[in-house]
């Protein structure tokens, strides 16, 4: 095979052909958040970054339909609503002198 | 780009010739209007891939890119790859080109009904995905994080399965990696 021209000769697509009859299954691959991405929030919430959130917001359905300005705004939300509390919560209490 | 392939019609087994383009809104139009209707009403794990917002989000960086396989104008399946950024598992140093999404339309699929009308269009995508890999430089090396139901088709290609990724949903990692000189 040259670099140039995609190729697949005849040996290749009978392999090819006999994997796929023997698998009997889809050929699928990707990850997606979607319908997981509750889920996938709650794992990620005590350690995630703002960096990270906007990520994940942006990668799932939520930024198909809100603006970038939108995504901003939600993750500052996310996390004054969902890590601000945990954050204050980890805060050890300072000891009394005695 | 389009070039021609061969895939296989199941109802005769009669190889005929499909064309290999990169994605266009026409192939994303497909997808809205042929595919999502069907895969929004099966329980498959793609339901919410949305090919509007991969060509938007992905394919204004220069380093995705994505293909389909149309036939009879009808696309049959999809790839987005990323080309610049991913390393090898066993090798950080070494490129190699990531299958961010591979997929095949709803009625090519076995999970969907039970006699699909074409085969081969996956593996001329990931096929193809290995020629991209070599032209970049890469040795062919490719990874991918494959849906539970496709694992197996991945082991019989004599892809490195990797075990699940936590940070991917905990799908498992599969690679094809050639080990060799630094890139």
């Amino acid at each position: 095979m040259t670099l140039d021209i995609f190729d697949i000769d005849d040996e290749e697509l009978l392999r090819m052909n006999q994997i796929e009859e023997e698998c009997g299954c889809d050929v699928i691959a990707g990850v997606d958040h979607g319908v997981n991405l509750g889920n996938y929030l709650f794992e990620k919430i005590n350690t995630i970054s703002y960096d990270e959130l906007k990520e994940i917001l942006i990668d799932s359905k939520v930024g198909n339909i809100l603006s970038s300005e939108e995504i901003d705004e939600v993750t500052a939300k996310i996390q004054e609503k969902i890590l601000a509390p945990r954050l204050e919560l980890k805060t050890y209490p300072i000891p009394e002198l005695a | 780009m389009s070039e021609n392939r061969r895939i296989l019609r199941l109802s005769d087994r009669q190889e005929v010739h499909a064309s290999l383009t990169r994605v266009s809104q026409k192939n994303v139009d497909d997808f809205e209007t042929f595919w999502k209707p069907r895969i929004l009403s099966k329980n498959q794990g793609d339901e919410y891939w949305d090919w509007q917002y991969k060509s938007r989000t992905y394919l204004s960086r220069g380093n995705y890119e994505a293909y389909a396989i149309e036939y009879e104008k009808i696309t049959q399946g999809m790839m987005l790859i990323e080309t610049k950024n991913h390393r090898s598992w066993f090798n950080p140093e070494v490129s190699l080109v990531y299958v961010a999404t591979l997929e095949t339309a709803p009625w090519n699929r076995f999970s969907i009904q039970s006699d699909p009308m074409f085969q081969w269009i996956g593996s001329n995508l990931l096929r193809f995905a290995k020629f991209r890999s070599q032209q970049l430089g890469y040795r062919g090396s490719v990874g991918l994080h494959s849906l539970p139901r496709a694992e197996s088709f991945y082991e019989k290609l004599n892809m490195n399965n990797c075990g699940k990724d936590p940070d991917k949903d905990n799908l498992t990692y599969f690679e094809w990696y050639k080990s060799g000189e630094r890139q």
